[in-house]
Formats: structure tokens, C-alpha cells, sequence
């Protein structure tokens, strides 16, 4: 037995090493259908050729064994394996992957981007779970993370280690704008629209009678806020039947909800249009960090 | 040619009867002075919604007050109808909508709206406004008829009562076992006007004098009845001949000191300050032996 002949036990620990490093790296930033194919399509190729060579004539097993053993050879070579390592380490260093989960029970699209890439998927109460191989490098690579209903978010990708992420952890949740329609105009609402202009985008729905506007994710009021209107309605109205039939008109009725993913600090005019066209109010705010976030309409100058 | 002066004169005193029992126009203008309503409607419609309301308001005022005649696009004064705030200097944000009356005058006095009706109360701030304007049209008629049958003695007294009824009428002095007695003919025919007695006027007779300006001599006169022997005052108290059958004959509340000649006066004018409809039910009176029998 040669030098090398000692040296094969340690190769194949090497060897082998590798391959359970490769898998696991696979297995994490790679897809497990691809990992399954490969091993599925080895496995078959060598059931194929074992079979096939069982019934051979011995000088043709001999023959084989023989080219078996110098492929083995070739292979179970320091240089080569050093190689194999040093291949596996520099493309370790420049794939990564992201895991995007959500437990959220309504369909969302997540993106994640950069200026040069793009890539998006659902996650619903179908499929929970995303998972993108990115390119990076070996000093990571910061991209964007976008989902319906949240806030953007910087995620920094780094190669080895990946991303994982849970929506609900990870991103805050998009602001909610309020908007009440002025008592004064509750006459015009089965017919009047409204305008929003923001991102650069301008939409128009139609009042239809709702007497509360809600822009965001969360479509409901909350509780507090009806309890400052009251108090804003007492310091107005002595009148208790004009204060409760505001009030009611605010906070029993129905608000009309406007889904729209809005960032923080972005910028929002909503214009209240009358049947006739007229501007009757217009609200202009920018969005903060709460949830929600009440903006007010101011009535057009006379 | 007896004949042809006949008709001739005929001819003439038709043409003064019927001068003398014409009725003032009123024009009536609706408008709609509310801004959120000016807001909801778009320009063609809100005047379509003006000139539709004075019409039908016009027609309204006709039955309720036949001595003087409403139109909607005639001429003579102009009656503004106003579809407004109750407080247009309130800083409110919500507020009572109704009706103000506007006659204008070439006086500054009594220039203000003082009568006043509700259309939306504060409590409906929140009724939409129907996006047809027809509807909203019968909303304006129906709200303006009730206020209307409520308000009927205050839109005579402070807003017809600006309108002269009549530009003339007769001195008419009577001996009594009391003494001279003064009263008033109006050259208006009691069933063409539909004035009943116990209605009162104003009688406004402005003087000039040569040394002094013009002075106003105003009396208050009530209805007592009408004339109904129209030959006979014309015989006995030389009644001009443009007065028609059932003149309104009325005796005076009020007296004033001053000794009017007709020298003296440039102008006369009759205004409406109370008004008694004069009702022509149609119904005969029956005995209760005629009902009786019938019923058998």
C-alpha cells in the first residue's frame, strides 16, 4: 500500500465531510425538490450501473472495478479535495437564501428587492412559508422587504447564515388613516366622492352615505377614537340629540375602508367632492409611525 | 249715432271697471341661498329648482291670497323668497334651513326679512338631499305649503302689506244722527279680490304742500261691507264710474288731524294689513225637516 493508500480513510472522512456540508448548505439555501432530484437521480444511476455489472463476465467486473478505482483515486486526492472545499467556500460565500414566513390568515404578497433584482410570492393560510435564493456577497447584501399591509423594511442578507424572517416580527405594521367626513356635509354623502392623491397615485370612490373614511390595513375605528369625538362634540354642540346623532353617524355606521399600503411619513391629500363637483373639503397629513392616525378635513375657503 | 255714443261710453266704463279691478302683479323670485344645497346641485339644476319653486310657490300664493296676482316671470314688484340659514351670521356648523321673505322697497325702512319659516329643522342636518331635483322641488312645495297655512296672517301683515292694493280710492261722507261720518271706498270688487269684511287696510295719502314737503297722511281703515246699489252712490255721491259693483266700503280704526283737499294729494295707496278671505262654500243651507224627509 502506497502513501496515498494511508491517507484513504481520512480522504473519505474529508470527502464525506464535504458532502454533508454541501448538503446542509443545500438544504438551507437551495430548494429541498432540488437537493431530493439530485440524490433521486445518483441513487438511480448507481442501482442502474451496480445491477448491470452483476451480470457481467469477471473480466469485465475486473475491468470496471479498475476504472472505478482510478476515478476513486483521482478523486480521493488531497488537491482535489482541497479544491472541492475551496469551490464549495467561495460559492458558499456568494449565495445566500431568505425565509419568509407568515401566519397571516388572509393572502399577502412579499417582495424583497433591490435596484438590480426582484423577486415575489404569496404567503397565506395555503402556504406559509417562502423561500428565495439570493446572490450576495461575501460581505452581505442589503435589499428591501416588502408585504401587503406592512411597512418596508432594510434586511441585510448575508452569505452562510441567510435570513429568516417572520412577517409579523419583522415588519411593522402599515399605518391606518382616519378620516371623518364634517357633520356639515353628512347631507351631500349619497353622492359625493372622494379624491386620494398619494404616491404619486390619484384614486376616486364614491362617498355612499359613509360618514367615515378609513385608508390603511385595519378597517375598524377604534374605541378611542369615538370617545374624543364625544368629548369634541360636547365642547361644540349643547344640544344632546345633535351630539349623539353625529356621533352615532360616526362611530355606528359602517366606515368606508380604502386597503392601501401606506409607508410612514408618506404624504396623503383626500379632496371631498359634492355631487356638483365643487371641492366641498380637503385633508392633507403624512403619515407616522402609529397605527392609526387621524387626519381632519378642513372645509374649503368661501 | 245715438247708439254708437251709446256703446262708446259703453266701451269706456268697461275699460275703467276693468282697469280699476285689475290686481297687481307680483313677481315672485325663489332662491336657493343655502350653500350646501348650492354645493349638492350643479348650476342648470338649481335653476331649474328656482324657477320651478317660485312657480308652483306663485300658484300657492294665488290660491291663498287672490288680491294680488303671483306670477313667477311677469313684471311688478318682486317678491324674494329665500331658501336659507335661519342665522346666516352664525358660526354653526350645522344649522336650520328655512324660507325669508324680501320685498325690496325704495325706502331703507322695514327692509329686513322679518318673517320666517322653517324648511329642514337643526335635528335633520344629517337628511340627504335627494339627488333628483324634482324631489326636492316637492319637498320645497310641500314644507313651504304647511308653513304657509301657519304663517297666513304674518305674510300679510309683514310681507304683502308692502304692496299696494289699489292706487285710489273714495271719500265717501255720510250725516248720521252721530254727525259727519267718514268712510273709505276701494275700487276693489269685493268676490274678484275675495276680501270679507272685518279685513283691515292702510290707507297712505301723501300731501304736498307749497311750503313745506311732502308729508304721508296714513289712516287704518277696516272692511264693513261693499257697495252693493253702485247706481245710486254714483247718483248720490258722484262715486266714479271706474268703481265696480261690490266696491269694499270700510270705516276708519284710526283718525288723523289732517284736513286733506284733494289739492293737496299726489298719491293714494290701499295695503293690505289683515286679511279675511271672503269663503264662498257652494253649500245650501237645509232645514233639518228637509234632511229628515230625505233620509226617509
Amino acid at each position: 500500500m502506497d502513501r496515498k493508500d494511508d491517507h484513504i480513510f481520512i480522504k473519505i472522512l474529508l470527502l464525506a465531510f464535504l458532502l454533508l456540508l454541501l448538503y446542509s448548505w443545500f438544504t438551507f439555501h437551495i430548494y429541498n425538490d432540488l437537493i431530493s432530484k439530485i440524490t433521486g437521480a445518483f441513487l438511480t444511476f448507481w442501482a442502474f450501473v451496480s445491477f448491470f455489472i452483476s451480470y457481467q463476465k469477471k473480466e469485465s467486473r475486473d475491468k470496471f472495478k479498475d476504472i472505478l478505482s482510478k476515478w476513486l483515486s483521482g478523486i480521493l486526492n488531497y488537491r482535489f479535495i482541497a479544491f472541492l472545499y475551496i469551490l464549495f467556500f467561495i460559492s458558499g460565500s456568494f449565495i445566500s437564501s431568505v425565509h419568509i414566513y407568515s401566519n397571516n390568515n388572509k393572502n399577502i404578497t412579499v417582495s424583497i428587492y433591490d435596484d438590480r433584482d426582484s423577486v415575489s410570492g404569496k404567503l397565506g393560510p395555503q402556504k406559509q412559508e417562502l423561500k428565495h435564493t439570493i446572490l450576495t456577497t461575501p460581505f452581505g447584501r442589503t435589499m428591501m422587504l416588502a408585504a401587503d399591509g406592512y411597512q418596508k423594511a432594510q434586511v441585510q442578507i448575508f452569505p452562510w447564515t441567510g435570513k429568516r424572517i417572520i412577517v409579523e416580527q419583522y415588519l411593522k405594521i402599515s399605518p391606518t388613516l382616519i378620516l371623518r367626513i364634517p357633520e356639515e356635509h353628512f347631507m351631500q354623502l349619497s353622492k359625493a366622492r372622494i379624491n386620494i392623491d398619494t404616491k404619486g397615485s390619484k384614486k376616486t370612490f364614491e362617498t355612499d352615505r359613509h360618514t367615515v373614511i378609513v385608508i390603511g390595513q385595519s378597517p375598524e375605528i377604534p374605541e378611542k377614537y369615538c370617545n374624543k369625538w364625544l368629548n369634541e362634540l360636547r365642547a361644540t354642540y349643547e344640544n344632546n340629540i345633535i351630539i349623539y346623532k353625529v356621533l352615532n353617524k360616526w362611530c355606528d355606521t359602517t366606515p368606508l375602508f380604502i386597503p392601501l399600503n401606506l409607508g410612514t411619513y408618506d404624504s396623503i391629500r383626500v379632496d371631498l367632492i359634492s355631487r356638483a363637483g365643487d371641492t366641498l373639503a380637503v385633508c392633507k397629513g403624512i403619515t407616522d409611525t402609529g397605527k392609526f392616525k387621524e387626519l381632519r378635513f378642513k372645509n374649503r375657503e368661501k | 249715432m245715438k247708439k254708437i255714443i251709446l256703446l262708446t261710453y259703453y266701451f269706456i266704463f268697461i275699460l275703467f271697471a276693468a282697469h280699476a279691478q285689475q290686481k297687481k302683479d307680483i313677481q315672485v323670485k325663489f332662491i336657493l341661498d343655502e350653500e350646501s344645497y348650492n354645493q349638492f346641485y350643479n348650476d342648470n339644476e338649481r335653476t331649474d329648482i328656482e324657477s320651478q319653486c317660485a312657480l308652483q310657490i306663485a300658484n300657492l300664493l294665488n290660491e291663498d291670497f287672490p288680491f294680488f296676482h303671483f306670477t313667477s316671470n311677469g313684471s311688478g314688484k318682486k317678491l324674494f323668497i329665500y331658501l336659507t340659514g335661519k342665522d346666516k351670521a352664525s358660526t354653526n356648523k350645522i344649522h336650520e334651513t328655512g324660507f325669508k321673505f324680501h320685498i325690496p322697497s325704495e325706502t331703507s325702512e322695514n327692509n329686513d326679512r322679518k318673517l320666517y319659516f322653517t324648511f329642514r329643522a337643526i335635528e335633520d342636518f344629517s337628511k340627504e338631499l335627494p339627488a333628483s331635483p324634482d324631489l326636492f322641488i316637492d319637498e320645497i312645495t310641500s314644507v313651504f305649503k304647511v308653513g304657509l297655512e301657519q304663517n297666513k296672517a304674518e305674510m300679510v301683515s309683514t310681507v304683502l302689506s308692502r304692496v299696494e292694493i289699489s292706487d285710489d280710492y273714495f271719500v265717501l261722507i255720510m250725516n248720521s244722527n252721530n254727525g259727519i261720518k267718514r268712510y273709505y271706498i276701494a275700487p276693489l270688487n269685493e268676490n274678484e279680490f275675495r276680501i270679507a269684511r272685518n279685513s283691515e287696510f292702510r290707507i297712505v295719502t301723501t300731501l304736498g304742500f307749497e311750503i313745506f314737503a311732502n308729508s304721508d297722511d296714513i289712516v287704518d281703515a277696516k272692511v264693513i261691507s261693499c257697495i252693493k246699489n253702485i247706481e245710486s252712490a254714483r247718483a248720490k255721491y258722484h262715486l266714479p264710474v271706474s268703481y265696480p259693483e261690490r266696491s269694499l266700503l270700510m270705516e276708519l280704526t284710526n283718525a288723523t288731524n289732517t284736513s286733506m283737499t284733494p289739492d293737496d294729494t299726489i298719491s293714494k295707496k290701499i295695503y293690505l294689513l289683515n286679511y279675511m278671505p271672503l269663503i264662498n262654500t257652494g253649500m245650501e243651507l237645509a232645514s233639518p225637516s228637509d234632511i229628515s224627509n230625505n233620509s226617509n
